[in-house]
């Protein structure tokens, strides 16, 4: 999956960051599938817009809705380098 | 769109702001006292400050002064009263930031000592313990009006009783209750009174003002250019002027007088009845669900413009996510600027979803948002974590 956007949200209090991160296709439940199989994911799939939430503990935490094509993502640790793996990570889909 | 957080800003604003802002902005700007023009600019300024007078029990609109909103009238005062030498400062654990942030920087400087007294699990705050804390060396008392987390209200008046017997500053942050519950300074004995205008005053963000009682003296934050009286080199000492250095807000002054006087013409406890009745439908409702924890104080007279709340296990930033992205419900996540008070709730460090509607919020949304929370209660129940690949 592509990357079109990546925006800053807020610096957090305990030194992580918040950034939205939109993508040039929507999210469908595959590439929430795929995210759960790199941590744990959380998958409201009776909603009328799927909301799930997915946690790759130490490293990044990210929520969005089935649909759209952005999600929120929080940054723990060495932001920097989580995004990077993010990154790569999601690439791969 | 549903709009449910007008503890933070009121929305939508009323089609006479709206309307009185446009005309404002769509004519030349008169500046005060440097045109012949300005009789009109200034109608409007001293119409503001009679019908803010007329709202909160004011005998001089004078000494009513205009701020950009509640943290700056709440600077003006803090540091305006020039504490020093550990001067004895009472507040509450309800306060906002605006209140905590200038206190405590003040405190950490060594000019006072602080005394913050508790609340209880509903976030109220008894006027009892505030007055047991008032001693010989008490300079200033600084009390939230209302609770912006939970709705509880203090009660002002036996405090400001106490005070002005003790000749004790009493400070009230009315950020969230001016226009939403009554206010009276000389019934509740109020020498200063920091309010904003764009929540239920329906005027737009930038605007707020800080009542100034005549006994108290305050130094101004800011001095500078007035429009009158240029000859003279240090800042003009008579009210308003004193305070209200550089360019006034005119589309806020102009929104705000129309807020006001909304809220006037409609009347505030007729305002404050419709607020209280939705709430606690919302309130009824919710308390039928075993996963939901509700903060607000039960039994209040005249009841609550909002409350706040939480559901079992679910952090409240993924619930408001949720609400905003899936169910297009605007409600407010989080600490809400007042850290303190989640400590007595038990809802820190996360927070709480606040909900506050206003009375333009219809029968209609209200049931969408509780149908909304309904079928999120049922996800939270039925929806586990599908993948655990944490090691």
């Amino acid at each position: 999956m592509k990357i079109a956007k990546i925006k800053h949200v807020e610096d957090c209090f305990d030194g992580s960051f918040i950034k939205e991160i939109a993508f040039e296709q929507v999210i469908t439940k595959e590439l929430i599938l795929y995210l759960g199989s790199d941590g744990k994911l959380q998958y409201f799939e009776t909603f009328a817009r799927p909301f799930f939430k997915f946690v790759k503990q130490g490293k990044y935490e990210c929520k969005g809705v089935e649909g759209n094509q952005a999600i929120r993502i929080i940054l723990k640790n060495n932001p920097e380098q989580s995004l990077a793996e993010f990154i790569e990570f999601i690439d791969k889909f | 769109m549903i709009y449910l957080n007008n503890a933070a800003t009121s929305f939508p604003k009323p089609k006479r702001v709206k309307n009185a802002v446009a005309q404002h902005l769509n004519s030349p700007p008169f500046h005060a006292g440097r045109t012949g023009y300005d009789l009109q600019q200034k109608d409007i300024i001293l119409s503001c400050r009679k019908v803010l007078a007329s709202l909160l029990h004011i005998k001089n609109p004078e000494r009513i002064v205009f701020t950009s909103g509640a943290t700056e009238s709440l600077c003006l005062a803090i540091f305006g009263l020039e504490l020093r030498d550990k001067a004895h400062v009472i507040t509450t654990a309800i306060e906002h930031n605006s209140v905590l942030r200038p206190l405590k920087t003040l405190e950490k400087e060594g000019a006072i000592t602080l005394t913050v007294i508790p609340c209880n699990s509903a976030g109220k705050v008894e006027a009892s313990s505030v007055i047991k804390q008032i001693g010989d060396e008490t300079r200033v008392v600084v009390v939230n009006h209302c609770s912006n987390v939970s709705g509880a209200v203090t009660d002002l008046a036996e405090i400001g009783k106490v005070t002005s017997a003790k000749d004790v500053v009493f400070l009230v942050d009315a950020a969230q209750s001016a226009g939403n519950i009554p206010l009276n300074v000389e019934e509740m004995h109020i020498d200063l009174l920091a309010f904003t205008g764009h929540k239920a005053l329906h005027g737009i963000q930038g605007i707020g003002g800080l009542f100034i009682r005549e006994s108290v003296n305050i130094k101004p934050l800011k001095v500078g250019g007035t429009g009158v009286k240029s000859d003279y080199l240090l800042q003009p000492e008579a009210m308003p002027l004193y305070y209200e250095a550089g360019t006034q807000n005119m589309p806020g002054i102009v929104s705000l007088y129309e807020g006001v006087s909304l809220v006037l013409e409609k009347g505030i406890k007729v305002l404050q009845e419709v607020k209280a009745e939705r709430v606690q439908r919302m309130i009824d409702h919710l308390s039928k669900h075993d996963d939901i924890i509700l903060y607000y104080p039960e039994d209040q007279d005249g009841g609550t413009c909002l409350f706040s709340f939480n559901i079992k296990n679910m952090d409240p930033a993924d619930l408001g996510y949720i609400l905003e992205n899936v169910f297009d419900i605007i409600i407010r996540s989080g600490l809400h600027c007042a850290p303190l008070v989640h400590q007595a709730l038990n809802s820190y460090p996360l927070g709480s979803i606040r909900v506050s509607p206003s009375h333009f919020t219809t029968d209609e949304e209200i049931t969408f948002f509780l149908n909304a929370i309904d079928k999120i209660c049922e996800g939270t129940s039925t929806t586990d974590f599908i993948t655990d690949n944490m090691e």
